[in-house]
This record gives C-alpha cells, structure tokens and sequence, in this order.
C-alpha cells in the first residue's frame, strides 16, 4: 500500500511543527506508521539539540577570522561600495591605505547621501507594487522633480505605472485561471498519472540483469 | 581490439559482411513480396529449433564480449546433454580469457562470472529457436550454401527479422549434427552485438554429477511462481498487448546472499526475447510519504539504459522492484514499460 499524507497526518506535522492546531489526534498517531516514526524523531531531536553543541575551535582561530575578513574588504573593494570609495575619499586618504580610520560611528551626510545612489540588486515585484501603489495614491498632480526623496524623472513614472497596471493585469489573470481550474476539479475527475522515462548513463549498483549479463557479463 | 580479435576479423570479417549486405538484399525483396523465403531441404526453421533436442555434444568456443573498454574473447566448454526438449540437461564452465595468463586479475574476474552465470549464457546467449510457429511468422531465413568451419561442413545462414528493431544473425550450422558452429548477432545498422565461434567439436558428452542450481526455479505459470514466493503484494502478471512477443518461461531466483526472490518472466517472438523481473521488498524508497491523487498530478518515473547493444528499463511501485531488459534496438519496450507501470498503479 502506498503511503500517502492524508488531512490528520498533515494536521499532526502542523501541532509537531509549529505546536499550533486543535491538538495531537493521539487514535491517528497510533495507528498510523509514518506519523509515529516522525514523533519519535523529533523527539530525539529535540534532545539532541537540548544541548547546544561547541563550535569546534578552528572557527575560533584568530587566523581563520582575519581570512573571512580579508575576504569580505577585497569583495567590498571591487564592488559599488569601493568604487564610492574612491571617488569620495582623497587621494591623500586613499595613500594612507591601511591607516584609515573606519571608526567613526556616523557616515558624514555628503557621503552618506550618495550611499543611497549605489545600484544595489535589482528590485523585488513587492517593492515595484509598493512603488506603484503609493504613486497611484498619492495622485500624478503630487509627482514633480522637488518632492523630496523622489528623484525619478518622468519616463521613469510612467514606466512604472505601465508596469504596476501590467501587475494588476497579470494578477487578475491568474485568479482567472484558478477559479476555471477549481471549476474543473469539481468534477469527479481522476487525474491521470504521468509517466516520465529519465535517462541514466550506466547500470552501476543494478544487482542483476540479464541483459548486463549476456552483454557485459553483468559489469 | 585485442590483437588476436583484431587479426580473425581482419580475415572473416570481409567475408561475413558481403553475406550479410547479399542477405539484406535478398530479404528486401523477399518482404516486400510478401513470401516466406524458404532454403533447400535440411535448413529451417524446424531443423534449427531442434539444434539442442536431439545431439549430444560438446563444444570449446568463444564468445566475444563488446566492452566499452575493448573486446573480451573467453574460451568455454558448453557440454550439452539432449533430453527431446528445448531444454536440455547442460554445463557450461569458464576455460580461459585469450591473451590472459591463468590467475590474472581478468582472469579471476571472469572465472567468477562464469560461475555465477553460466546458465544466463547458454540458455539466453546463444541463437535459439524458442518458438516455431512464432519463429516462423516472425523471420525468414536465408541459405547462402555450404562452408568449412574446424574441418567441418556447415551450412551458411542469416536469420532476418520482419521487423527492423531486431537482430539479424549470421549461423554456420554444422551439417551433419545440426549443431551450431558460429554465431553473430547484428543490430540493424550491421554493428556486431554478439559472437560465438566453436574452436572443437565433439559428438558426445560427460556430465557431471554436479544437483541442479537450487537458486534458479522455473514454474509451468505466473500462478505457480507467485504461490512459491509466498503471494508478495505488488508482483503482477501484466496484461495487454505485447505485439508479437509472448510469454514463454516462469522462472524465480533467489538472492545467495539476501534470499531475497526475484519474479522472471520471459518474452519471445520465436527467436528474440526480453525479461520482465519483479522482486518484492526492493523498493529503496519504501515507507516514505509520496505525492497523492489529490495533490494534483501525479508524476512517476521510469529509469532508462539504452546502448546499441541493450534497453534496460527501472520503476518501483508498492515496494516492488520492476525491470524490463531486452536489446537496444527495441525501442518499443519503453512503451511496455509504461503500460506495466499503469496496471500497477491502477492495483493501488
């Protein structure tokens, strides 16, 4: 018999997971092989975990440590940061190299302000929707080049409104689809199981074949 | 190539070829009128599936082993006891590997193959006629006269498949035995699959007193095999179409090392053959929660080896290990493959 989840095995991963729901259904766990294994074992785990275990001391190196560090300011060094860097800093500052002085705990403003121009990664959809919906809020007539933390121009606005519309466009296509989708599994349906042949490039572990046999004797 | 291999197909190969291209040609045309091409009296289909009915004989050969790594040519004795069936008492027992001197590594590693499948080679390795009518409806057969082989007359024949995903074989049948001296198998773009090539012959045989490998159990059916195995849930005897191939032989192995039972049914068309195995309790995945019908679609997967030489297909369902194998041109095992996967999940 396959095994398969069934709405109390998922509803005893929930109570396990996250100890949410109406309780652990204790009639179901005894009867039902693949939920009683998974208790048992999270509660080995649990007591394993009970006691956090040491990090092993070579993560604790002082040479390990200057290494990641190492890595970490080359990697900053050639990215948008560094370039920054070096068109900000003088030329006297840039000389001094290992003396810099980083500890300052405030970023003086002018630096700080261009900080904000660096082409960090390429926005999420959220934050492009967020955008979108606030401008559309907001009103074109409030968009203009003086308001303050907005610097996009113009074809920048309309580009993300033609965006956001294609959002809504897209987002009500797909509920669309879903509600035809739902319609057509209302209908007692059985869906039928698909078949998929995946190539492998050797029988290597196959125990026996008489085919591997009579071809290569077995290898 | 091994230098020796190298050297006899430098000297038969030539030959072997322009029979083989005259044999294509001739059953082209003989197809397409549609005629079964028949041969003079003493070669047909009748005479060659009676090869191992009615002689005794024993016979050192060698048989060639396409590797990736390069052919094997190993040296066996096959001693052949005819009890009036098409399944005589035999033993086939590991004499040599050409060009490698007795004890080698090679040499030890095909000693041990030999002893654990000797029985695969001479009921599954050799040309055969396993069913007549189906051999006959099947394939034509076409004579190309007279030839000496070890000091023997034998009698040149290709047997051609009507179908082109099978092999074509070149025989050289010894006349006055019947007994095949040569054997090469080709797949329909004349690659050398096989080849078998007697070195001696003798008229006679001297079994051993050696009991029957209690390993290997052939059953009269399905039914007969499965009680044996004790009724696992999962094995099945599949239904539907096989086109031209039916079930021949029930056999069970059983595992030296686990006991585990293996379920092996044979399919043939006459002359060509391949095996669908079900071994019980072989499922690497058992007892791990798998997508159901009502997460949406169902999605199951067939592992698939092909070379030009053989297909070996892989599923597992209710903890049953399925494995279909036969030879690299018949493409249509796949499709055999996925109907048997079907009516086991369609069991549940």
């Amino acid at each position: 018999m396959t095994a398969r989840l069934t709405a109390a095995c998922r509803a005893t991963l929930r109570y396990g997971l996250l100890e949410s729901g109406p309780g652990l259904d204790s009639a179901h766990v005894a009867s039902c092989a693949f939920c009683t294994a998974w208790l048992e074992g999270r509660e080995r785990l649990q007591a394993a975990l009970a006691t956090p275990v040491a990090p092993p001391s070579e993560l604790q190196a002082a040479a390990m440590l200057d290494g990641v560090r190492d890595r970490l300011i080359e990697d900053c060094e050639t990215g948008p940061v560094g370039e920054l860097l070096t068109a900000t800093l003088s030329a006297d500052e840039l000389a001094d190299g290992e003396g810099l002085e980083l500890g300052v705990p405030e970023l003086e403003p002018t630096f700080a302000a261009r900080l904000r121009d660096v082409p960090g990664r390429a926005p999420e959809w959220s934050e492009v929707r967020a955008s979108v919906m606030a401008e559309a809020r907001a009103g074109s007539a409030e968009h203009s080049a003086g308001r303050t933390g907005d610097r996009r121009t113009g074809a920048d606005r309309n580009g993300g409104r033609a965006v956001g519309f294609r959002v809504i466009a897209a987002a009500g296509l797909a509920a669309a689809a879903i509600a035809a989708m739902n319609l057509l599994a209302e209908r007692d349906v059985k869906p039928v199981p698909t078949i998929r042949i995946a190539d492998v490039p050797s029988l290597a572990g196959l125990d026996y074949s008489p085919m591997a046999i009579l071809r290569r004797g077995g290898d | 190539m091994h230098p020796s291999t190298t050297l006899k197909f430098g000297r038969t190969l030539p030959g072997i070829m322009s029979v083989l291209g005259l044999a294509l040609a001739f059953a082209s045309g003989a197809q397409a009128q549609g005629d079964l091409a028949s041969s003079p009296v003493g070669v047909s289909f009748a005479s060659l599936s009676q090869m191992v009915t009615g002689q005794d004989y024993t016979v050192v050969q060698r048989r060639r082993f396409f590797l990736n790594t390069g052919v094997v040519s190993v040296r066996e004795e096959s001693r052949v006891q005819a009890n009036g069936s098409s399944f005589p008492n035999f033993e086939l027992d590991f004499l040599a590997v050409e060009g490698e001197p007795s004890g080698s590594p090679v040499w030890q590693h095909w000693s041990q193959i030999y002893a654990k499948h000797s029985g695969v080679f001479f009921r599954h390795g050799l040309f055969r006629v396993r069913d007549l009518a189906s051999a006959q409806q099947n394939y034509t057969l076409h004579d190309f006269g007279t030839t000496m082989r070890i000091g023997r007359t034998v009698r040149r024949i290709v047997v051609f498949p009507r179908a082109l995903d099978k092999s074509i074989w070149l025989l050289e049948i010894d006349e006055l035995s019947n007994v095949p001296l040569y054997s090469a198998e080709y797949d329909s773009r004349m690659r050398l699959l096989s080849e078998v090539e007697a070195i001696s012959l003798q008229l006679s045989v001297q079994l051993s007193a050696a009991a029957p490998n209690p390993l290997v159990t052939v059953h009269p059916d399905f039914a007969a095999a499965h009680s044996f195995m004790g009724r696992p849930a999962g094995v099945r005897l599949p239904s539907g179409a096989t086109a031209e191939y039916a079930m021949r032989k029930v056999e069970v192995r059983t595992n030296p090392v686990n006991n585990q039972k293996t379920l092996v049914l044979e399919f043939t068309d006459g002359i060509d053959q391949f095996f669908l195995l079900q071994s019980p309790d072989a499922d690497p995945f058992a007892g791990l929660p798998v997508r159901g019908a009502d997460d949406g679609d169902e999605s199951h997967t067939i592992a698939r080896y092909r070379d030009p030489a053989m297909s070996v297909l892989l599923f597992w369902h209710n903890d049953v290990a399925f494995q279909v194998a036969g030879r690299g041109s018949l493409l249509r095992l796949d499709s055999f493959a996925k109907t048997i996967y079907r009516q086991s999940l369609s069991d549940g």
